[in-house]
């Protein structure tokens, strides 16, 4: 039997009461992604402020985490989303999720607000509410810094699992994210950071000593067969390419196919994009390779600029996101003044995609003229004062602040939004492909391609190769049953909790592996099916939230994306065959009509208690 | 003719450079990529092996026509022009 024990935590009255979740409610939604965006549907009053005390966080690692050495030290922050006025889910690798399972919790739910800031401290069972005055203001690696000095640790971020805002989250900025443990890894999006600065919690500390495996009944089995996997995950050559040159290795291949966005989305393709390229990065700027716990892959690299105007103290971990996000994205090619922004928002505590992104439309929209801001793009100093000013919510900062969805509205060019339900996209142009025409428009968070990675059937071919711009009546039936599939299996990762890196390859973890782990584990009898479908249900819970919210129901595409792509290899193409088409597919594949789950649905997926809803 | 081809991740493939390499191959009027890997080969003894398996590209891995995988073109048979830009791409992650 599997036991998920959850701490929760309301900081008005500081009183601290112990759940615990077992088999009936885990083998329906396991932890993470699931558990907690369940438990917000159930809990989370409907109508409320996200940034009022009545918001919730929920903060679970899941039934899998940091057990084995298998890329499952990852971590689930899920709220009512300050950013899109619905639900969010966030997610950060790093050694949070192994040390609070360590700490004796599977889990913290934060509820209420203090009066004045607060750290929690979670040491061996034990909750602890410490002020947290002093640290108000500070920016993220001199918070962590300083916790850890406090209570007794060394300074180096592997001795215990801190997770932190900077001054973005405390002051309220809807694009904050949770710096965590071990090294600048973030549950960046929807503005989870704000929710923490509403709450007055500038951070969470968990160590402790739990046996992680105490629930398994075959300890030597479960190591064999997880040890089994790993091998076979490594064996697999998405691991290798990985480890070598981290995520960006994709700005070369997404730059080749004409998917790059370039300039707020204005095109998929810049001959100078070279210089943000992974190689390029790796040969001038990364100083080490780094991993999360227990994480085989080892896939993040650490990179220093050590002179010139854009150099910084110490190192930063960067990505393939956030280099396109804060350089191409806003005009910038210069690598070390990319590198220098990613760096400044870690600190100042950003989700680095959802900055890029209002830094985009703010340029589009200054450019226009509808916005008096003297920044053109690629303005590297211009860009490095913008990020400072929104993260203080300093004059023209303070529009900033509230994200690119606001700041288009505000300013009265709902255009200048690239993004859908409020957040904006990630790193790759839904016309070059297309089956981001569809898993971005009907992601449950919106502007997102982790809850479905088209890349993997598009270019790697997994499990299965789709032409990226191929519109045939096969390809857009193709396109819809492959993204559905990719949705349960990703709320899957993200419950478990395991690294979506992981699925990339045919040598990867699986639906079938899971099952295969959790019967060993907790003695269940479990199929790959029966797992899968808790995907399933977790992406319908999210669904019935928007449905509770009366908010982004129906999916809709992004009107920019009706327009062709104007120039490089897949110039010409438009997301709004594939959408228009597919999504009538899609609805029928998930049983919704018009976005909206339906009775038979629900009762199929065991959700009737949330009938009421309908 | 002139193409341009571009490997990605050498270190990935083995190759000595950390940066892509870029190199302009000139080609008989006709060539195709397997050509192109051929010609790569004599540079870099071994590359073939890396990128193809029984005369096929390895699962997970490609090669692009400007732009285009050439699992939707005519494969290891498709034929290239003056000025195509070839990529040579790893597997990733992101
Ligand atoms: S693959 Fe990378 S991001 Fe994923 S768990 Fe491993 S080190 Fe972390």
């Amino acid at each position: 039997m599997a036991v998920f024990r959850v701490a929760r935590i309301d900081l008005a009255t500081e009183k601290v009461t112990e759940e615990v979740y077992k088999d009936d409610v885990l083998k329906k939604f396991l932890g993470g992604r699931g558990l907690g965006s369940y438990l917000a549907l159930k809990e989370i009053p409907k109508g409320i402020d996200p940034l009022s005390p009545s918001n919730r966080l929920y903060i679970f690692a899941g039934p899998l985490s940091a057990m084995a050495n298998l890329s499952t030290s990852r971590i689930t922050v899920v709220t009512k989303s300050p950013l899109t006025g619905s639900l969010t889910h966030a997610n950060a690798g790093g050694n949070f999720a192994y040390w609070i399972r360590k700490s004796g919790y599977d889990g913290l739910i934060i509820e209420g607000a203090a009066e004045d800031p607060v750290y929690i401290v979670v040491k061996e069972g034990d909750v602890a509410i410490k002020p947290a005055k002093h640290l108000w203001g500070k920016w993220t690696g001199a918070t962590i810094k300083a916790m850890l000095r406090e209570n007794g640790f060394p300074e180096d971020e592997k001795s215990a699992g801190v997770a932190v805002i900077g001054p973005a989250g405390e002051n309220l900025s809807r694009i904050a994210g949770i710096r965590m443990s071990d090294y600048e890894r973030f549950a960046g999006r929807g503005g989870v950071g704000a929710v923490m600065g509403s709450k007055k919690l500038k951070g969470i500390l968990v160590w402790g000593t739990r046996d992680l495996l105490r629930d398994v009944k075959d300890r030597a089995k479960f190591i064999a067969e997880s040890t089994k996997l790993a091998q076979r995950l490594m064996s697999g050559p998405t691991a290798k390419a990985l480890h070598i040159y981290g995520t960006n290795l994709l700005t070369a291949v997404i730059n080749s196919i004409g998917g790059y966005p370039i300039r707020n989305f204005e095109t998929g393709y810049a001959e100078e994009a070279d210089k943000l390229t992974g190689e390029y990065v790796k040969k001038s700027y990364v100083v080490e390779t780094h991993a999360c716990m227990m994480c085989p892959i080892a896939c993040t690299q650490h990179v220093m600029v050590r002179s010139g105007p854009f150099k910084f103290v110490g190192k930063a971990k960067y990505e393939y996101e956030s280099t396109w996000s804060l350089g191409a994205n806003i005009g910038l090619f210069d690598p070390e003044a990319d590198l220098r922004l990613q760096k400044l928002a870690n600190e100042l505590g950003f989700d680095t995609i959802s900055l890029g992104n209002t830094l985009a439309a703010a340029v589009e929209l200054a450019k226009k003229g509808k916005l008096k801001l003297d920044v053109d793009w690629g303005d590297a100093g211009a860009l490095v004062d913008l990020v400072i000013r929104t993260a203080n919510r300093s004059d023209i900062g303070d529009d900033l602040a509230e994200g690119d969805y606001r700041l288009a509205l505000k300013y009265g060019d709902p255009s200048a939004f690239r993004g859908s339900r409020g957040q904006g996209l990630p790193a790759y142009d839904p016309r070059a492909l297309k089956g981001f025409a569809l898993s971005y428009f009907t992601a449950n968070r919106g502007g997102d391609h982790l809850e479905a990675y088209s890349p993997t059937w598009e270019v790697l071919g997994v499990p299965e190769k789709v032409d990226p711009l191929c519109e045939t009546p096969e390809c857009i039936e193709k396109q819809a049953r492959i993204v559905v599939y990719a949705q349960h299996l990703m709320a899957l990762t993200d419950s478990v909790t395991y690294c979506k890196f992981a699925t990339l390859d045919r040598e990867g973890i699986f639906e079938k592996d899971l099952a295969h782990l959790f019967n060993i584990a907790y003695d269940w009898d479990v199929t790959p099916e029966d797992v899968l479908t808790i995907g399933e249900r977790v992406f319908n819970v999210e669904r019935l939230f928007h449905v509770k919210e009366g908010k982004w129901v129906k999916d809709e595409l992004n009107p920019h994306f009706r327009n062709p792509l104007p120039t490089g290899p897949a110039k010409g193409h438009s997301a709004a065959k594939m959408f228009d088409e597919g999504i009538k597919i899609y609805y029928k594949l998930r049983g919704w009509v018009d976005g909206k789950p339906t009775y038979d649905t629900l009762k199929r997926l065991g959700l009737e208690e949330f009938q009421y809803l309908l | 003719m002139r193409v341009r081809v571009v490997i990605m991740a050498p270190l990935y493939f083995g190759l000595g450079s950390v940066d892509q390499i870029k190199l302009d191959l000139y080609l008989e009027d006709g060539a195709t990529i397997r050509d192109v890997v051929n010609k790569l080969n004599d540079i870099y003894p071994g590359f073939k092996n890396k990128i193809i398996f029984q005369d096929k590209i390895i699962e997970m891995h490609d090669i692009l026509v400007n732009g285009r995988s050439i699992d939707f073109l005519d494969g290891l048979n498709t034929r290239l022009k003056d000025g195509d830009v070839v990529v040579v791409v790893s597997p990733f992650g992101g």
